[in-house]
């Protein structure tokens, strides 16, 4: 059947429209994660200032207790020009988001998906430490032990000096952290 | 013991007689003159100091026998012999003998040498490469020598053909050195590389900088006070560089104060600039002082000054290379920031050094409580500024030399088939540097529409400025031919050219100075003088006087020997002469004992060398005498030089005149901290050593090398026994005695000074001894040494004029004027002519003498005199 040129036009601007609706209309949607690199209360100012520099990524708020962040974002800006039609899923929104937060902070600064273990079935370790009163140090301190396996949570206090952790019991132990510490050079209190 | 002589030793006698064929009425003749006053103690029996003159043979053309009678004419000539002692020889038999023997030996001399040249065919020195090449490119900073052997020495210099063999090793590495040369010469894309601009911390990314101070071994600091953001380490250092790191703790602008001198295992550099492209930077930097203590920054305790080099990084560019070499030492004025710039050129892989250079070597790496339990000076550095490569035409110099104004293409294969494309090397970057390579710019090449007239016409200018002189048509046709047997080969023009180049750069008319036998000719003479004051080859200047025939007009040298040494490059004359004369180049032959001289250090050291430097400048700008060879009214010393001198009042790391306390034993080159750390061991001292030097190098007496099986005399460093009592010893052994009495007097009176220069009256001991007060020695330096026995540095000259201490022996020293001038005569004329003098270079150095000291006896007035000399001027 012909197509006269003029339907064949309108027919090439439809597809082309069709195409862009899914940009056009994608909508911002928001999410909460898990947030690594929270040493210590000074480090929101840091994850502020991290994520204005993240593009089409936005803060909506922060819960350090449980260091957990929210999230606005339009997923799909996330990634480039998308070869699938399909939105991307959310296991692949929360790397691409953790990447492009890694980066803008020199990866002292991550996410994950939050955590499934309920708040009452964590045990919450206290590891007094010798005085840091240095923002590296105290960060160096916190990561020795933030992503070890049975690690929900961790900040460090300076009053007292010590690192506080929230651990899954069935995973980890007290010395699997202080083992960590030792190994990053952290001088332990009472040890 | 008087023995009659033997039938045999009368004939050798007469054969004396026979061969100096000369006696005047009035007076005796050689052999009874020897009968009379000399046989009794040099006969056969006797043979006193090895000589026999009974068996002597007046055989001049053998070269041992001539110095053998060499030697008798001096002795008998000084005085020294027949010994005062013995009944003295009427003055005019001895003025007779003397006469006799000198023309004999002038005589045969001169038949020797008739008609050759005295200097031998020599290569260029090491340093003479380098140079020739730094200046015939404008590289003034490309490394060659460094890959080059080892020259050999003669006559006291490097220079001489006698000590300058070649080898198939020097020929493999003139090779690559002209091809390393060329490479760098030659511009391989259009446009210069991209001049780059760099701020650098000294705290940076993964340095070791950062690990010490991150262990308290300096601060982190902000508006001169401690950085809140990296607090000092104190109970606990601080952990985890890299999460540092991440955080930006160092990237923050502040100012890094160290503690911690540059030692072992550490050596601090700015690692963010590793050079990519070879040439000239510009670099600045911002030092200051401080004292630092337990948390608080104060006012320092006066100027302290920071060390700026250059340490090339080899393998991957990662462990704790130490300098190459100091680019200068800077003033860091308390607590106000001063910036010092300066040019230098940088070689592929180089980065800039640091130290904290006048500070003691003090670390609180491993001390409890680190930083904040630490009281004491620092040196902050605020950044270091590096800008480059800094080409103000492209191509650069080095490149024109080569091609002229060829135009520079891109290769193109199609349009030349058949053609090996010009191979590049990949630029690569080791370490840890920020700057990056330019991005390829393709395959560029010179361009050449008529490659073998251009070939001509390029070799036409380049083969005299690398021969220094001009070059014939037939041996530049030879060079076009290999231009033009590359070509057939498939090379490029560029290629081929090359070739071409390499052969010039490793023939001999560039690596041999060609001179003509006696007289040399213009362009000889203008590379005579120009490897003598700058130790390189002439420049335009020289050659088209030397071309225009006018250099040799006594008033046009000597306007040339003024523009020469006013020029930089003289600087390179004061330090390849004094690195041989006064052996400074052995500065580092040996280290001082720790225990015994915990104060010397690199500083130390290198303002000594800077220091003799700075005295032989001196005497050549101001034309000062040869007294001033043993004393002097000033000094030329730094802050550094002055506290171990004992001189008050110098502030500051340059080297400037300080006119010398009334009191002060300093002066002349024999007081100088280079000169006595040079003659000892860096344990002990001794007469003999130093003594020797003394004789050898300031008065060109050089004495007898020692007899065979006699035990060298060793400093006892216990303490128990001084070097004299030992020495006394063996003086009394009569086959020593002789030489000591000549050798020792200035060794006794040097011994008012220790290993490393400092004035001492008791001797330093690690064993028995008094404990040693500190003086002037940096608090933060640990002192285990005690004080030994007395130093008695009192003599007598074998004139039997006596001294009490080295100040008198200065005095006596330089009532020797002329003996010092003829010595200085002599090692600049051996330096300058390349070769060692011969008896009949004696009237012409006496000459020279006199005709210097008619003017007042000016150093610079000798260096004229010299130039001026039949001697330099010809071969």
């Amino acid at each position: 059947m012909k197509t006269p040129l003029l339907s064949r036009r309108i027919a090439s601007v439809l597809c082309a429209l069709a195409l862009a609706v899914p940009l056009l209309h994608a909508e911002e949607q928001t999410g909460t994660y898990r947030l690594f690199g929270l040493s210590a209360p000074e480090r929101e100012a840091d994850l502020r200032e991290v994520l204005a520099k993240v593009p089409d990524v936005a803060l909506v708020s922060l819960d350090a207790a449980k260091a957990e962040v929210t999230l606005r974002f339009d997923a799909e800006k996330l990634f480039l020009p998308a070869k699938s039609k399909q939105p991307p899923a959310a296991d692949k929104v929360t790397a691409r988001l953790d990447q492009l937060i890694g980066t803008a902070s020199t990866r002292t600064f991550g996410i994950s998906e939050r955590s499934t273990v309920p708040a009452d079935k964590l045990t919450k370790v206290e590891i007094p430490i010798g005085v840091l009163d240095c923002k590296g140090c105290r960060y160096a301190a916190y990561q020795a032990v933030a992503k070890l396996d049975g690690v929900e949570r961790a900040t460090v206090s300076t009053t007292p000096s010590a690192v506080i952790a929230w651990i899954d019991a069935t995973k980890t132990k007290r010395e699997v952290l202080e083992d960590a510490l030792k190994k990053a050079r952290v001088e332990l209190k009472g040890l | 013991m008087n023995q009659p002589l033997t039938v045999a030793g009368l004939s050798a006698v007469f054969a004396l007689l026979t061969a100096f064929a000369l006696k005047t009425e009035a007076a005796l003749g050689p052999a009874a003159y020897f009968s009379q006053h000399c046989t009794e103690c040099h006969d056969k029996d006797a043979k006193k100091g090895n000589l026999d003159l009974t068996s002597l043979k007046p055989d001049f053309t053998d070269a041992e026998n001539f110095a053998r009678w060499v030697k008798v004419h001096d002795r008998i000539a000084s005085g020294e012999m027949p010994p005062k002692k013995s009944a003295r020889p009427p003055a005019k038999d001895t003025t007779s003998v003397v006469k006799a023997l000198r023309e004999s030996l002038l005589a045969a001399e001169q038949a020797r040498l008739a008609g050759t040249g005295r200097t031998g065919l020599r290569r260029l020195t090491r340093a003479e490469y380098e140079n020739t090449i730094r200046d015939l490119f404008d590289m003034p900073g490309i490394a060659l020598q460094g890959n080059l052997p080892a020259d050999g020495s003669a006559h006291g210099f490097d220079k001489n053909s006698d000590a300058l063999d070649i080898s198939h090793v020097n020929l493999a590495k003139y090779v690559e050195a002209a091809e390393h040369t060329l490479e760098l010469a030659t511009a391989t894309r259009p446009t210069a590389p991209t001049r780059q601009y760099r701020r650098i911390s000294l705290m940076n990314a993964g340095g070791f900088v950062t690990h010490v101070v991150m262990n308290g071994d300096g601060v982190l600091l902000r508006n001169k006070k401690p950085d809140p953001d990296f607090p000092p380490a104190g109970e606990w250092t601080h952990v985890d560089q890299g999460a540092h790191e991440r955080l930006g703790i160092f990237t923050t602008n502040s100012s890094t104060g160290l503690f911690r001198h540059e030692d072992e295992s550490l050596s601090p550099y700015f690692i963010e600039h590793v050079t990519i492209y070879p040439g000239r930077y510009r670099v600045r930097t911002s030092v200051w002082a401080f004292q630092w203590d337990k948390g608080q920054v104060l006012p320092a305790r006066g100027t302290e000054a920071a060390r700026l080099s250059v340490v090339q990084l080899t393998g991957d560019g990662r462990g704790g290379q130490h300098p190459s070499y100091v680019l200068g030492y800077y003033d860091a004025p308390s607590l106000t920031a001063k910036e010092h710039e300066l040019v230098t050129w940088l070689n592929h892989n180089e980065i800039i050094g640091f130290n904290v250079a006048s500070l003691a070597p003090a670390a609180n790496y491993a001390r409890k409580g680190h930083a904040m339990a630490f009281t004491g000076p620092g040196i902050a550095c605020d950044w270091l500024d590096i800008e480059g490569p800094l080409h103000e035409v492209w191509p650069p110099v080095a490149h024109r030399v080569l091609f002229g104004d060829l135009p520079l293409v891109e290769f193109d294969a199609k349009a030349n088939p058949g053609v090996t494309p010009p191979a590049r090397k990949k630029v690569r970057q080791i370490g840890a540097g920020k700057n990056r390579p330019d991005p390829e710019q393709g395959l560029w090449t010179v361009r050449s529409e008529r490659p073998l007239v251009d070939a001509d016409k390029l070799l036409a200018s380049f083969l005299p400025k690398a021969f220094r002189r001009p070059v014939s048509s037939e041996v530049r046709k030879d060079y076009v031919a290999k231009v033009e047997e590359r070509l057939k080969a498939g090379d490029s023009f560029e290629f081929a050219m090359r070739w071409a180049y390499r052969a010039a750069l490793c023939s001999p008319d560039f690596l041999y100075l060609v001179e003509p036998v006696v007289k040399l000719d213009d362009f000889a003479l203008a590379s005579r003088l120009s490897f003598f004051l700058w130790n390189s080859a002439p420049d335009a200047r020289l050659t088209e006087l030397a071309g225009s025939g006018k250099l040799r007009d006594a008033k046009t040298l000597r306007g040339e020997v003024e523009r020469l040494l006013k020029d930089k490059k003289s600087e390179r004359f004061v330090e390849d002469f004094l690195g041989q004369w006064l052996k400074l180049r052995a500065i580092a032959a040996n280290d001082a004992d720790k225990k015994l001289y915990p104060e010397f250090g690199p500083y130390l050291q290198d303002s000594m060398v800077a220091e003799t430097r700075a005295y032989f400048r001196e005497l050549l700008e101001k034309n000062l005498d040869a007294r001033h060879l043993v004393r002097s009214d000033f000094v030329m010393v730094n802050e550094k030089l002055a506290k171990h001198y004992g001189i008050a009042g110098v502030s500051g790391a340059q080297i400037r005149r300080v006119p010398l306390p009334a009191d002060c034993p300093r002066g002349g080159f024999l007081t100088q901290g280079a000169i006595l750390k040079i003659t000892a061991n860096g344990t002990t001292t001794s007469p003999v050593p130093r003594g020797a030097f003394v004789m050898d190098r300031i008065f060109g007496q050089p004495p007898e090398p020692p007899p065979p099986n006699v035990a060298a005399v060793e400093p006892d460093v216990r303490g128990a026994t001084t070097i004299r009592e030992l020495l006394d010893k063996h003086r009394n052994n009569a086959a020593c005695a002789g030489c000591h009495a000549k050798m020792d007097p200035p060794g006794f009176a040097l011994e008012s000074f220790d290993v490393i220069g400092g004035y001492r009256t008791r001797y330093r001991s690690i064993g028995e001894g008094d404990p040693a007060p500190r003086g002037a020695i940096d608090p933060f330096i640990g002192i285990s040494f005690k004080l030994g026995p007395p130093v008695d540095a009192s003599g007598a000259l074998p004139d039997e004029r006596k001294f009490a201490d080295i100040r008198e022996f200065q005095k006596l020293a330089a009532a020797d004027s002329p003996l010092l001038l003829k010595n200085l005569a002599q090692q600049l004329a051996v330096y300058a002519t390349g070769r060692g003098l011969a008896f009949s270079d004696r009237d012409a150095i006496a000459a020279l003498v006199a005709a210097t000291q008619k003017q007042s006896g000016g150093v610079r007035t000798l260096v004229h005199e010299l130039t001026q000399s039949r001697l330099f001027q010809t071969r």
